[in-house]
Order: structure tokens, then sequence, then C-alpha cells
């Protein structure tokens, strides 16, 4: 199976993709699933349920880590701010 | 030919809301190599319908796309099922099999099912022995 991402889309974390849908019983867990020009920092977690497969977007742990340094440079920089102020 | 209600196929377009393609039988796409290396499509777009009674075949080089619906078993036994013209659903009504030959081609370009990523939608049961 075959997933490719097109229209340089990029999911946010949390985006569930249902590929599979079947009303009777869905008996293809061992599919390999090869995904194409999938987007940066993002993992895709397969969800096999009795109806159907599902892929749930899922950012990388580095992703969170960037985001956190990010959030703290931001906070220091405003707690000196407010500093200076005073 | 088989027999009289089965048919080979190289390419078909069922095209447009309430065109339909009835079979009594098997409907082949597709060749089966070294002997056979012909490509096949079957396009059905949205409200377009194909029956087969006895099931649709996807062998080598064939590929079954579109929005539309086929009524009965689809075997994919070398082919490429890819839903959708771009993002779309293809609907089976009966039961969807394919082997370690057989392809399924998803695309995903945003979050609304149908609009902006594929499915593969099977009233019955869906099998597939690839890995």
């Amino acid at each position: 199976m075959n997933v490719r991402f097109i229209n340089g889309y990029t999911p946010h974390g949390g985006d569930i993709f249902r590929l599979i849908n079947a009303g009777g019983t869905f008996n293809a867990a061992s599919l390999t699933v090869n995904f194409l020009n999938a987007p940066p920092n993002m993992t895709f977690i397969k969800s096999i349920g009795a109806h159907g497969m599902s892929f749930t977007a899922v950012p990388e742990p580095s992703t969170f880590l960037l985001a956190g340094a990010a959030g703290l440079m931001g906070l220091a920089y405003w707690r000196r701010r407010a500093t200076a102020t005073i | 030919m088989k027999n009289a209600t089965t048919a080979f196929f190289n390419r078909q377009l069922v095209s447009g809301e309430s065109s339909t393609w009835t079979s009594s039988g098997y409907i082949y796409f597709g060749g089966d190599p070294p002997a056979d290396n012909s490509t096949a499509s079957l396009t059905v777009t949205e409200g377009g319908k194909v029956t087969a009674v006895s099931g649709v075949y996807l062998l080598h080089g064939a590929t079954l796309s579109g929005n539309g619906t086929i009524e009965g078993t689809v075997n994919n036994n070398g082919g490429t099922v890819a839903p959708g013209t771009s993002p779309g659903v293809l609907s089976v009504i009966g039961n969807y099999n394919q082997n370690t030959a057989g392809v399924l081609n998803m695309e995903i370009g945003g979050p609304t099912l149908g609009l902006q990523y594929d499915q593969l939608s099977v009233t019955g049961a869906a099998t597939s022995t690839a890995r």
C-alpha cells in the first residue's frame, strides 16, 4: 500500500485519515505501508480496527523539543523586558 | 473470452451521474505477463456504477480509479486500485480482495475525507494478503 502526500500538505498533530473502511471484517493487518513524499518531523501511527485502517499524524519528539525551546526563549525574553521596564 | 458472460477489457470509462455498466458474469482488466503486458484502466466517476455479478478482476497492468461504485467483489490480483481521480472515495458494494501482487495507492492532500484524501469504502469484507 502506497500513501502519497500531495499538494505540499503537512498534517497537524492528531489529524486522522481513515483510508480503508469496511462494513464487514477487515483482514489486512499485515499490509505494508509505504509513505511517499511524507512531511518531515511527522510520524503516522497505523490503527487497525475490525472494520478498517486509519492513520493518525503525530509530531516527532524533536518537533516538541524545538517548540518547547522556542517557548522558553520567548519567556526569558519577555521576563528580561519586563524587568527592564520596572 | 472464457465464456459468454466473461469479458476482457483494456480501457473503460464509466462517467457521469447514473452511468452504469453491467456484466452478468466476470469483468477482467489487465493481462497475464509475460504473455500479456498490456495496460488497462477502469475509471468510474462520481455517480457512475459498474456491476459485475461474478466480480471484477484486476490483473497485471490494470488500474481501477474514480469516485464511483463497483457492485460485486473486486479482486486485485496484480493491478492497482487508486480511489478518486485526485483524492476521492471509491465504493465497493461487496468484498475487496488483494493478493501479494496487488497495489493500493492512496493520496493525502488535506484533512477532509473524499475531497482531500482518499478512501476505499467496502460494504463487505476487505482482505489483503500483501505484506
